[in-house]
């Protein structure tokens, strides 16, 4: 699901369900979301083993 | 504030230079004096600490010593089960509940020989960083009374600041005794996640979940975390190095943009201060600092809907609606958002341990504003409005979803109201931050 529709899908559901203080929550929700699966999560390497590898004769 | 190690009380009531029932009703006169107006306490346990107190005279005067917290009275936040008593949580939801049994922490407490005074008020459900939602109303800072203590364990930072207790034991989830700790002037101490047990505790999000104590000084909050902790240390014992030995590192991207000058300002101050003295401070990046809210939200959220799933569907009208809805918005986040967020934890757990290769603490505020006043939703920091729980968790809650021990001890004060620095140590090596932590609390006294 897009964070687009599920935005949709949250904000029907709040009003539903009749919390109103729940709008302005989703939409920082979504903003937060729209981070989280943008960004490039590539696993960094340990420093340890860097430092390690870094003495090793090459 | 009391600067008095509580070694040092334990060894004059050993010695007969005072007693523990003077100790208690010391602090009774406390609350009894400051604490319409603070409101720290929901519950106290006043005669039954007199009877410990006059048990733990007795206990003493037969020669029989019980522990090194021998007759000292201690605070616990709502959150933690003391047998025979209600753990309201601050929250009208609780209102029915009496704990069987003590929590594990609490028998730790007992068997060295505590003196549990009473239950401290918080932000509702721990979910909160200013004390202000409460079912026993707010609670206010002792040091400037028209502002936040900071939160969640708010009451629990108030009462050792003002001598209403020896000591305190709260949690920490985001930032929850860090946060109340700098606003309040006190010593706050989040050991590395599991270190301290957390049965009978009422959870949160228990993956980001931690108990510590709140203390006047760090050797009290080592004294406390030894007796706690539950875990051996992981890593081989290393001779503690000295400050002139020891290289620390401040993360500035992020955490330093959106910060009081003041702040910043003492801040520097402190770092030449521990230059002077030989350390070496250095500047170091978390690579995804820019991402830690929203790892942040995706896991505390859905996992506090969780804790709160049969309430929030039997009794949501008893929740305050600030904290209701903030726990009903966990129960959209999806299931693929929260493992994604906790791939980026893992990537975020790495980039501090990779930070700390070099150095032996990071070093930062723990708060990058000063405490604001109640009711205050938001704050201008640089031009930019910002909410006040966003700006409250910045430069915290890193360490609670990478599990680093992280301690704050104050460094100053800006018009009275005290200022809060944030050492950070290596996964599982939490006394030697603690050790660490003395000698800086030494170097910056204030």
């Amino acid at each position: 699901m897009t964070p687009k529709m599920w935005y949709s899908y949250a904000l029907q559901d709040a009003s539903r369900r009749r919390i109103p203080e729940l709008e302005p929550l989703i939409t920082m929700l979504q903003q937060a979301t729209i981070v989280l699966r943008q960004t490039n999560w590539t696993m960094p390497p340990s420093a340890k083993a860097t430092d390690k590898e870094s003495h090793e004769p090459s | 504030m009391n600067k008095v190690s509580i070694t040092t009380l334990v060894a004059k009531l050993r010695s007969g230079q005072g007693s523990s029932l003077d100790l208690v009703n010391s602090c009774l006169d406390a609350i009894e004096k400051q604490d319409d107006v603070l409101n720290a306490f929901i519950t106290v346990f006043a005669e039954d600490a007199r009877r410990q107190a006059r048990n733990a005279d007795a206990a003493i005067s037969d020669g029989h010593d019980i522990g090194p917290l021998h007759g000292i009275p201690i605070s616990v936040k709502d959150m933690i089960d003391v047998r025979g008593t209600r753990t309201t949580a601050a929250s009208h939801v609780r209102a029915d509940h009496r704990a069987s049994t003590d929590a594990a922490l609490v028998t730790r407490l007992r068997q060295a020989g505590a003196i549990v005074i009473g239950k401290c008020n918080l932000h509702e459900f721990a979910f909160g960083t200013t004390g202000y939602e409460s079912a026993f109303g707010f609670t206010r800072n002792p040091h400037s009374k028209q502002r936040i203590p900071g939160g969640s364990s708010s009451g629990s930072a108030v009462s050792v600041a003002t001598n209403m207790a020896i000591a305190s034991i709260g949690t920490d989830t985001g930032g929850s005794i860090r946060i109340p700790a700098s606003a309040c002037g006190v010593v706050g101490l989040k050991p590395t996640h599991g270190e301290v047990s957390l049965s009978g505790v009422v959870p949160l999000a228990p993956t980001l979940d931690h108990a510590g104590p709140l203390t006047s000084t760090v050797a009290d909050a080592q004294l406390l975390f030894e007796l706690l902790r539950q875990t051996p240390d992981e890593a081989p014992k290393k001779c503690q190095k000295t400050l002139d030995q020891t290289h620390f590192s401040v993360p500035r991207k992020y955490f330093f943009d959106k910060m009081d000058k003041d702040i910043a300002s003492i801040f520097e101050h402190t770092v030449h201060t521990l230059e002077a003295c030989g350390s070496v401070v250095t500047d170091v990046e978390i690579p995804h600092a820019t991402e830690i809210p929203a790892v942040y939200l995706h896991t505390q959220l859905p996992e506090a809907a969780l804790s709160h799933q049969l309430t929030l569907k039997t009794r949501p009208e008893l929740y305050s609606p600030s904290v209701r809805a903030r726990l009903e918005l966990g129960r959209y986040v999806l299931a693929e958002d929260y493992l994604l967020a906790q791939h980026g934890r893992e990537v975020l757990r790495r980039e501090v341990d990779n930070a700390l290769v070099k150095s032996e603490a990071l070093i930062l505020p723990t708060l990058p504003i000063v405490p604001p006043m109640l009711g205050d939703d938001s704050l201008t920091v640089d031009g930019e409005t910002e909410s006040v729980r966003a700006l409250t968790l910045r430069l915290t809650q890193l360490f609670d979803l990478t599990g680093h021990p992280a301690i704050s001890l104050p460094c100053g004060r800006i018009d009275g109201i005290p200022i809060g620095i944030q050492l950070v140590g290596r996964r599982h090596t939490t006394h030697e931050l603690l050790t660490l932590a003395k000698q800086v609390e030494s170097m910056i006294n204030v």
